[in-house]
C-alpha cells in the first residue's frame, strides 16, 4: 500500500502564557494520532471547535511539527528540514476565508504566485496556471481583479494556485464556511472532481455535514484523538453518538432516527433525501 | 418601535463609469419582535441594506423613518447618533472587535459612550452578559483567553448593552460548530422573547433560515424579490435557485415525496413538522 499520509503517535502541545509573557503550561491539542490516509482517498474529518482538527491538518504540510510521533508525507517527515519544501508543493492547503489567501491584484498572477516561487521555467508556469484556472473553470476570469470575483470564485482561485504546484493533496479548511448557497456547490463540486478526475488526495474539514457525506472516509475528532473513523454511512448512522460528541448528521438521516422513534420502518444509514423518498415508498407500497 | 423603509436605493461610484446600484427601490416595514431573515447571494445587496437601516450609509434616494422620523434628515443630525443605539449591528466574525483589557470594560464601552451613570452602566452590562448567558465571575477575564464560542458571545453583549430595540446578526454562526450553532440561535430567539426586540438575521443557511425565522426578505441584484413568510417564499424553490440560493433540504423532500404521490403540504419546511406529516401518514404513535 502506498500511502500520502502516515501520522505516527502525533501529539501537539500548545504553550499558555500568562500576561507576562512566562510560560506556565501546556495544552494538548492533538494526542497520539494514529491516521493513514491512502493516494487518491478523500477523508472528510469532523470534530466540534477545539478538537483539534485544524491543529492536525497544519501538521500535514509541516506548518505544525509534532511535539511527539511523526508526520510522513508520501514518506517524508516533515522533521526533515531538507524536505519541507517538496511536502508544501506535495501537500498544499487552502483556508476558510478567502480574502485572506489573495494576493495579486490579478487572476492569473495570483495563480502563478506558487508555481514561480518554486522556481519552475517561465513556460512551465504558464502551462500550470492555464490548466489550474482550466480545472477550476475559471479560465474566463484569468485577467479579472480578485475582488470583484464571488466567495466561491476566490476559492476556486485560491484552489488553481495550489493546483499550478501540482499537488498530490490538498487539504481544506472550512473552505465553504464564509460563502453563499451557489458558492458552497462551486466549491464542492471542484473538489468532487479533483479527487475522482485528477485522483488528488483531500483532507476537507468541514461542519457541513452534507459536504462530509461526499468523502470516501470521515474521521472525527474529540479532544485531540480520533474517536470514530469509517464511510459516511458507517459514522453518520450512529446518530447517539454523533449528537453527543456535539456534531449533526445529515437531516435526511436525522429524519430517519426521529422516524424510527416512532416505530417506523425505515433504514438508519440514508443520507440524502432521494435515499429517503426511496424508503418511504417501499413503506408505502409495504414491501 | 417600527422601521420603515420608503424606495430607498443605493448606488456606488455615482457619475463615474464604476456606477453600481446596490440598492433599487427598496420598500418594508419592520415592527416589534418579528425575527426576520435576510437572504440573497453575495453581492445581492444585503450588507448595504443593513448599513442604510442604522446610518452607516446615507442612501442616494428614498428614506428610513424610525418610528416615523427620518434618520436621514439633513436638519437633524442627532437622529442618526440615536438610531446607531436603537439599531444594533453585529458584523460577522464580531470577536475581532474586541479590544478591552477585560470582558467587562469590553461590555460597558457602548454604554460608557451614552452619558449614563456607573450604576446605570453596571446595570446595562449585567442584563447584557446574563442575556447572553456568561457569569460574572467572566467580567475580569480578557477576553482573549476565552474560547471562540464565548468570544462571540461578549461581542453581542457589547452590542445588547446598548439596549437596541432592533438587532441585526451578520452571519452569527459562521465558524461555528453545530452545536455552538444551535445554541446561540436559541439565545437569539430567545432574546426576541425576552425582550420584544425586532431580529434582523443575516444567512446562507436555508436550513437555520427555515429553522428559525418567521418572515423572510429576499434580495437579489439590489432588489427585493420576496417579502413573505418562510413556508411562502420557499416554494420559489426555481426562482431561488435561479439567485444562487436554495430551499431547506426539507423542502426537497417534499417535492420528491409529493412527485411519488404522498400528500405532504407544500408548507412543510422544518423537519419536525416533516417527522409529524409522515407520521400522521403512517398512522404511527408517539415518539418511543
Amino acid at each position: 500500500m502506498e500511502w500520502m499520509l502516515e501520522a505516527n503517535k502525533v501529539s501537539y502541545d500548545y504553550a499558555v502564557f500568562d500576561e507576562n509573557g512566562t510560560e506556565t503550561g501546556k495544552v494538548r491539542a492533538v494526542d497520539r494520532v494514529d491516521l493513514y490516509v491512502r493516494k487518491g482517498e478523500f477523508v472528510a474529518i469532523l470534530g466540534h471547535n477545539g478538537s483539534g482538527k485544524s491543529t492536525l491538518a497544519r501538521h500535514v504540510n509541516a506548518l505544525f511539527l509534532p511535539t511527539e510521533g511523526d508526520m510522513l508525507v508520501e514518506g517524508m517527515n516533515t522533521k526533515d528540514d531538507s524536505k519541507i519544501w517538496d511536502i508544501r508543493r506535495k501537500a498544499g492547503m487552502v483556508f476558510q476565508n478567502p480574502d485572506n489567501q489573495i494576493i495579486a491584484s490579478i487572476v492569473e498572477e495570483d495563480v502563478a504566485f506558487g508555481p514561480e516561487n518554486l522556481g519552475f521555467a517561465p513556460p512551465k508556469i504558464v502551462e500550470n496556471v492555464n490548466a489550474g484556472l482550466t480545472s477550476v473553470h475559471m479560465d474566463e476570469y484569468r485577467n479579472a481583479s480578485p475582488n470583484k470575483l464571488s466567495g466561491g470564485q476566490k476559492q476556486r482561485v485560491a484552489v488553481a494556485g495550489i493546483l499550478a504546484m501540482e499537488p498530490d493533496c490538498i487539504i481544506l479548511d472550512e473552505p465553504t464556511a464564509m460563502l453563499d448557497p451557489s458558492g458552497r456547490r462551486e466549491v464542492m463540486e471542484t473538489i468532487s472532481f479533483l479527487n475522482r478526475e485528477k485522483g488528488i488526495t483531500i483532507l476537507y474539514i468541514t461542519h457541513h455535514m452534507d459536504e462530509a457525506a461526499k468523502a470516501d472516509r470521515i474521521i472525527v475528532m474529540d479532544n485531540g484523538q480520533i474517536v470514530m473513523s469509517g464511510t459516511p454511512r458507517e459514522v453518520f448512522s450512529q446518530v447517539d453518538r454523533m449528537k453527543e460528541l456535539g456534531l449533526d448528521v445529515p437531516q435526511a438521516t436525522e429524519l430517519a432516527w426521529r422516524l424510527r422513534k416512532h416505530g417506523l420502518d425505515v433504514r438508519p444509514d440514508v443520507m440524502t433525501m432521494e435515499e429517503m423518498t426511496e424508503e418511504l415508498c417501499r413503506l408505502k407500497s409495504g414491501t | 418601535m417600527s422601521i420603515e423603509v420608503r424606495h430607498v436605493s443605493y448606488i456606488y461610484e455615482a457619475g463615474t463609469p464604476f456606477e453600481l446600484a446596490a440598492l433599487s427601490d427598496v420598500s418594508f416595514t419592520i415592527n416589534s419582535g418579528e425575527f426576520i431573515g435576510l437572504i440573497g447571494h453575495t453581492g445581492s445587496g444585503k450588507s448595504t441594506l443593513i448599513q442604510t437601516l442604522n446610518a452607516l450609509l446615507t442612501p442616494s434616494e428614498g428614506e428610513v423613518l424610525f418610528n416615523g422620523v427620518n434618520i436621514f434628515d439633513p436638519e437633524q443630525k442627532a437622529n442618526r447618533r440615536m438610531i446607531r443605539q436603537k439599531v444594533g449591528l453585529v458584523f460577522q466574525y464580531p470577536e475581532n472587535q474586541l479590544f478591552e483589557m477585560t470582558v467587562y470594560k469590553d461590555v460597558a464601552f457602548g454604554p460608557s459612550n451614552m452619558k449614563l451613570s456607573d450604576e446605570e452602566i453596571r446595570e446595562r452590562v449585567d442584563w447584557a452578559m446574563d442575556l447572553v448567558g456568561l457569569e460574572k465571575r467572566y467580567y475580569e477575564k480578557s477576553p482573549f483567553d476565552m474560547s471562540g464560542g464565548q468570544k462571540r458571545r461578549v461581542a453581542l453583549a457589547g452590542v445588547l448593552a446598548m439596549r437596541p430595540e432592533v438587532l441585526i446578526l451578520d452571519e452569527p454562526a459562521a465558524g461555528l460548530d453545530p452545536q455552538g450553532r444551535d445554541e446561540l440561535f436559541e439565545r437569539i430567539a430567545s432574546l426576541r422573547d425576552k425582550t420584544g426586540m425586532a431580529i434582523i438575521l443575516v444567512s446562507h443557511s436555508m436550513d437555520d433560515v427555515a429553522q428559525y425565522v418567521d418572515r423572510i426578505l429576499v434580495m437579489d441584484h439590489g432588489k427585493l424579490r420576496y417579502d413573505d413568510t418562510p413556508a411562502a417564499v420557499f416554494r420559489h424553490r426555481k426562482e431561488l435557485e435561479e439567485m444562487g440560493l436554495a430551499v431547506p433540504e426539507i423542502s426537497v423532500l417534499g417535492d420528491l415525496l409529493r412527485e411519488r404521490g404522498f400528500e405532504i403540504p407544500d408548507d412543510v419546511i422544518r423537519i419536525e413538522d416533516m417527522e409529524k406529516s409522515l407520521v400522521d401518514l403512517f398512522g404511527k404513535g408517539e415518539a418511543k
